[in-house]
């Protein structure tokens, strides 16, 4: 098996630009989410976490600002070369070309400042696509497909996201509330964020974290609602562990998917009992920025990365007393901790489940 | 072993030979689940794409199974079009702008994965799914994803092409039991796609 490296380009969300801005707005237990006037359902207020300032397209003015970041962090010459790949994650991206292609625009923007004609992927596969794209990327590189890849999670909120959220009765009215008794719904919320891969640690100029494994199952039971069991997240995690010689006893932290609705939180505490995880301090950031569907995957492993760069356990913000019948460990309190073995999940529409598992590099 | 279905303007095609002639109907795929002898009633209520992703895995298993006793996470689906859910995301605008009222029944397939979940609901399959948006069916970049499923530990693969846009159908997919060099099937994969797109 090849080592695989991995690390943080982009953040962008409602909570902050950057990487450091994501850190200190944390820490400071602030939300980027709130009432927006106007944008919900026959002009209704919507809570979200909206990122101000993008130009008129916004799908690709947020994409120039990765690649901007991309830019600035990784050698243009290592971009440009055929031995680098990119994939999009994505759901809905902004289909403001509708009913024309959903994604051209992107994969053209991409394509064009790297003349990466035919080394563009487009992975679409609902709230799990961020995860999946980082698992399909170390893939590529340990198969000898490419040595880097850059992994890009891009989606926007929009009226088609923001009706059809309502109109499921899914979006709570507040900042939503992961794991807790009270919770009552998702906050939807929009972001941008980028991470590199490579077998070659010596692109990165900052912190980098080793990828272990990974791997997706599919709940076999419902397309919008989770299992009663569990049952596609404990494989999940079952497989992704077993791939490597991290016993489940070694996970020091979990970034959970945790969306806040009644139904997901508690199958997630489900299969993480399952998995016998259920003592492992564990956090969902959906209050910081909301779900951000496409990017959720790559923006939330981006802060996994961040908490073991920073060696701190942030909190679940919006938690404060459990509201699963089975018990987990949800960290209420930053708190300064080494973090070295991380487990990142991800559950969403169609039964998809995937996982990957992430080890701090020792200098 | 490797199998093949196609959907297309001409018919259905299980394994490169016309089985089934459409319908001149607007709801031809509703006649080939008919033609087709399918009794799973939870059909009628799914999109365009995930109906094709059910009829074209039953006209497979129609006179061989290859999914008979096969473990229930060793198959990997990698799935792909152009237009993602194109024809749900079109609905589903339509209901909130122009009827003014947002279907959640029609926001639920507006993401092309989710025919693969219905797959999986309807045969209890646990494996990896991985979802593509390509420019144009590709079956080298298929068996690409199909060879890193097997490197991973998938013993089977049913890769999928399936685009459905303005009534338009064009679905081809394949099943392929784990083997060395499968990259050798793209000539293969050609063929039988153009025996039924031409």
């Amino acid at each position: 098996m090849k080592s695989i490296y991995l690390s943080t380009v982009s953040l962008i969300s409602s909570l902050g630009k950057n990487k450091e801005e994501h850190h200190q707005q944390i820490l400071s237990n602030h939300s980027g989410i709130k009432i927006h006037e106007g944008k919900g359902f026959q002009g209704e207020n919507l809570s979200m976490g909206w990122i101000e300032n993008l130009n008129q397209n916004r799908a690709i003015s947020l994409l120039n600002l990765i690649l901007n970041d991309l830019d600035s962090y990784i050698e243009k010459s290592i971009l440009r070369k055929n031995h680098t790949r990119f994939i999009i994650s994505t759901t809905k991206a902004e289909m403001s070309n509708f009913p024309n292609d959903t994604f051209d625009g992107l994969i053209q923007c991409v394509e064009k400042r790297y003349d990466a004609q035919n080394r563009v992927y487009v992975l679409s596969n609902a709230c799990i696509s961020g995860v999946l794209a980082i698992n399909t990327a170390a893939d590529y590189i340990q198969f000898g497909l490419c040595e880097h890849c850059v992994v890009i999670g891009i989606d926007l909120l929009w009226d088609f996201i923001n009706y059809g959220f309502q109109s499921l009765f899914a979006v709570s009215s507040d900042i939503c509330k992961p794991f807790d008794e009270k919770r009552n719904g998702i906050s939807i919320g929009e972001a941008g964020a980028c991470i590199v891969l490579s077998n070659d640690f010596n692109i990165f100029n900052s912190f980098y974290g080793q990828y272990l494994s990974g791997s997706c199952s599919n709940d076999a039971n419902h397309i919008s609602g989770p299992s009663r069991t569990g049952e596609g997240l404990y494989r999940s995690i079952k497989k992704t562990i077993e791939k490597t010689t991290i016993s489940a006893q070694e996970v020091q932290f979990i970034s959970a998917h945790g969306t806040a609705t009644i139904f997901n939180d508690e199958m997630e505490s489900i299969a993480f009992n399952r998995a016998e995880l259920q003592n492992v301090p564990l956090n969902s950031l959906k209050a910081y920025f909301g779900h951000t569907f496409g990017a959720a995957g790559v923006l939330e492993t981006g802060i996994c990365l961040l908490s073991m760069e920073k060696n701190i356990l942030y909190r679940s913000l919006g938690f404060e007393k459990l509201g699963c019948t089975h018990s987990i460990n949800v960290i209420s309190e930053h708190k300064q901790s080494e973090v070295n073995v991380v487990l990142k999940t991800s559950s969403g529409f169609g039964g998809g489940n995937a996982t990957l598992l992430l080890k701090k590099s020792k200098v | 072993m490797i199998r093949t279905v196609a959907i297309q303007k001409k018919g259905i095609f299980v394994d490169g030979k016309i089985k089934f002639f459409p319908s001149q109907s607007e709801q031809f795929l509703n006649d080939y689940y008919l033609m087709l002898e399918i009794n799973y009633p939870k059909f009628y209520k799914m999109d365009p794409l995930a109906k094709l992703g059910i009829l074209a895995q039953e006209a497979m298993v129609k006179d061989h199974n290859p999914f008979d006793g096969i473990e229930d996470d060793s198959l990997s689906l990698i799935f792909s079009n152009r237009s993602s859910s194109f024809d749900s995301d079109e609905k589903f605008m339509y209901s909130y702008s122009t009827l003014k009222s947002p279907s959640p029944s029609l926001f639920v397939y507006t993401l092309p994965n989710i025919m693969m979940g219905e797959l999986c609901i309807k045969n209890k399959w646990y494996g990896e799914n991985t979802f593509f948006i390509r420019p144009k069916i590709d079956f080298s970049f298929l068996l690409e994803q199909a060879k890193i499923q097997f490197e991973k530990g998938a013993k089977h693969c049913l890769c999928a092409w399936i685009e459905f846009k303005n009534n338009q159908v064009d679905c081809f997919m394949f099943y392929l039991d784990k083997g060395k060099n499968i990259e050798n099937y793209k000539d293969f994969l050609n063929l039988q796609y153009k025996l039924a797109t031409q």
